[in-house]
This record gives structure tokens, sequence and C-alpha cells, in this order.
């Protein structure tokens, strides 16, 4: 019995242990090789609660085959892959993060700010 | 009887002191309520597991105790299997094991439905025994644990992140501390207190999930023999969450559920139906509120002599 909670505390020791605060996802300016450039648009930058804007990466040149990882400070984004949506229950003024990667691995991230209004 | 009445002196304690800094989401991030009273003190070498499926729908927004339209999100739902197993090291010491696996976590929206599923966090507790005389008739436990995810990194889904509330697991560790307390009113009739209170850690994201504050008093009545008939009061107060160190306004909330439940008891065995229904809400902010959730509960106590 000792040891069954001797065991149990090690594992929590050692899972407490690995914790820790990473920063967000923020914008990277080296690009992965082959692209040019690499910037996020949106169709409105502030729209109100409840409604939509389409989100999209913008790729130069546009032939590369991309994976395409999204994620907001608040909010939900709908969809996946190039363009998104994006929409929010509350006013708040989150950042919208994408990041690019390639077949080799190699990423970079860029953000843009959305104004979320009553 | 006095023992009794320091329970719920403490209890009202706790509600005062966080009653003015909370506030909650729809989905209930972390280990959902198994709703069930077989969570007291065993008998040295004896192991208890419980297991619980639940289903909880959300489709209501509030601001405050007032229901509002146009919510954006059209629907919320998740369906969550739960376990809780606990072994009595001695008469006094119980050594439990807490933690469960979304099946589905979702919202739909107008042009899409986003989903979650996996673990949730898991939590260790040590409980012990302050009071158990006059032949059972009373319970007293605390007990503390420690909550940890079985992953640190958000849940994506199609690549995407998906929203803090719809995630099926805090990421962070955190504690939890547990009051359980019986009293048996007569022969057939028995009365519950059982309170578990539980602070989240930030995550890798620099999120922290806020404080959650469970109360429940339970009356369990013999109806026939083995057939128990229970009505539960639930209190749930979460405070919010914080961002980089700043509240989440749109976080945060005061739930009182009715829950009636009915158990069935053959042996070592117990099935309990059991139907939550919110019947006082208020939302911090804007919030997808909770309509309604159901669960089934088995548990089953095994003697290891």
């Amino acid at each position: 019995m000792k040891k069954l909670i001797f065991l149990i505390a090690i594992l929590i020791l050692t899972i407490a242990c690995e914790k820790s605060i990473k920063p967000d996802d923020d914008t990277t300016i080296k690009l992965p090789p082959g692209i040019l450039e690499f910037s996020l648009f949106a169709r409105e930058y502030e729209i109100k609660i409840g409604n939509l804007t389409e989100i999209t990466a913008v790729i130069t040149p546009p032939t590369i085959s991309l994976e395409y990882q999204w994620k907001a400070t608040e909010g939900a984004i709908m969809g996946s892959g190039q363009t998104v949506y994006y929409s929010n229950c509350c006013a708040s003024k989150p950042k919208i993060i994408c990041t690019i990667i390639d077949k080799s691995g190699n990423r970079a991230s860029k953000s843009i700010e959305i104004t979320v209004v009553e | 009887m006095r023992n009794l009445y320091s329970i719920l002196f403490a209890t009202l304690c706790i509600f005062i002191l966080f009653r003015y800094n909370c506030k909650s989401q729809c989905c209930s991030v972390g280990i959902p309520s198994g709703g069930t009273t077989n969570l007291g003190i065993l008998s040295e070498k004896t192991i208890r597991a419980n297991v619980f499926y639940r289903f909880s729908k959300s489709d209501d927004y509030y601001t405050g105790d007032i229901k509002i339209p146009n919510g954006l999100v059209k629907n919320g739902e998740f369906k969550f299997l739960g376990y809780n197993v606990g072994l009595g090291l001695s008469n006094k010491f119980l050594l439990e094991f807490e933690g469960g696996y979304f099946f589905s976590k979702s919202q739909e929206y107008e042009i899409d439905i986003i989903k979650a599923y996996g673990f949730t966090n898991h939590l260790v507790s040590l409980k012990y025994n302050i009071i158990n005389k006059f032949d059972n008739s009373i319970e007293l436990t605390f007990g503390v644990g420690f909550k940890f995810p079985f992953t640190s990194e958000p849940f994506a889904y199609r690549n995407v992140v998906v929203p803090y509330d719809l995630q099926p697991t805090t990421g962070a560790i955190g504690f939890a501390v547990h009051l359980f307390s019986s009293y048996d009113l007569n022969d057939d009739a028995k009365l519950f207190l059982i309170h578990r209170s539980e602070i989240n850690n930030h995550n890798n994201a620099n999120y922290t999930y806020g404080e959650v504050y469970l109360t429940s008093i339970f009356l369990s009545q013999l109806i026939i023999e083995n057939l128990s008939g229970l009505i539960q009061l639930r209190n749930e107060i979460k405070t919010k969450d914080k961002l980089n160190d700043k509240l989440m306004p749109n976080s945060g909330s005061i739930l009182l559920f009715i829950c009636p439940q009915l158990n069935y008891n053959l042996d070592s065995f117990n099935i309990t139906l059991i139907f939550d229904y919110p019947i006082y809400k208020y939302y911090n902010g804007k919030q997808l509120a909770n309509n309604y959730s159901a669960a089934i509960n088995l548990s089953y106590i095994l003697p290891l002599n």
C-alpha cells in the first residue's frame, strides 16, 4: 500500500514539474523556404457581436502546399484551411493567429486583431 | 447534531465569501459532477468504483439572470463518461482517483459545427474521516486532491484550436478540497451535504479557468425495498477565467440545480438515474447557458478480503 501511494506521489510530482508557461504564438518573421510573402487579411476588421468576418491567409506564391493552423485569443473560428470565419458572442479585441507549416515542418505565424463591438 | 449545524454554517460561509466574484461558461471545462452520494469513507481494504455517463444540453444565452435572444451558438452539447475509484487505506483514510473522457463536446454555429473530445483533468484525492460514530448515523469526511491534465496542449479540430469553453481539459494542474457529511434522519431517510472546491493553475496559453465551488444537499428516502428516491439541491459557483492575468468578462456563473434521482441497490451494486435542471442561473457578461443534463451512475463496492 505504501509503495502504491509513493508511486502516485512520484507521478503527480512528475506531471506538476513539467508545467511551464509558454508565450502565445505570435508573428514570426522568418518564412519557410520558397514562400516570399505571408499575410492575413480580414474582410472586416470591426464586426458586431454575432456577425462573421472572413479571414484569409495570403501566400506568395499561392501554389505552395501548406498546412494552416488557426487559433483565437477569444471567440470561435469556423471552417478550416486557408480561409476561415471568425465571430464572438461578446465585445472584445481578440487576436487571430495563423500558423503555416510546410512539408518539411518549417513554420511561420502571423496575427491580426479584430474588434468585436456591441 | 451540533456537528451537522457546523457543517451547514461552514458551507454558508463559503457561499458568502465567494458570492461576489463569480462567473462561468457554457460547457463545463473540467470534471462534470457525477451527482452521486457514494463518496464517503470506506472500510479498510475495500474498493468502490463509480462510473457515470452524462449528457448535457445548452442553447440559451443569458446575461445576469436574464435570458437574451440571438446567441452566436445555436446548440451546445456534451457526452461524458466519468469514473471515480476509491480505495480504503484504513477505516480513516481513503484514496480516490477520479477522471473521465468527453466522447464529444460540440457547439453548433450558423455555418459550422465545432467539436472536441478527449480526456478531462484527473484528480487524485486523499480523504480523512473525522467523525463516524453512533452506529454510522453521522459521518464527516474531509479530503484534499491534486488535479492534473493528460495533456497541456489545447485541443484543435481540423487544425483550428477550439474555444476555451469547448476544451476537454483545462490543460493545467489544480487542487481540490472535499467535504462529505451524512446524517441518518431515521431508518429510511438520510441527509447528505457534499462540498467540493477546485482551484486551477494557468495553462500553457496563460489561460486560467475560474475556481469552482460545488455544494450539494441530498435527501434520500427509501421508497420500497432496495429502491430509494433522492432529491439533490446543488449550487455551482464558478469565478471568472483569466487570460494573461486579465479577467474575462464573459465567464463565471452562479447556478442552482434541482436534481431528482432514483437509486436501486442490490447487495454491493447501485444504479442511479439523475436528471439535473437549473432553477436559477446567473451568468457574468453574456454566455451560453446550460438547459438541462441527465446522467446514469453505476456504483460497486468490493471488499478485498
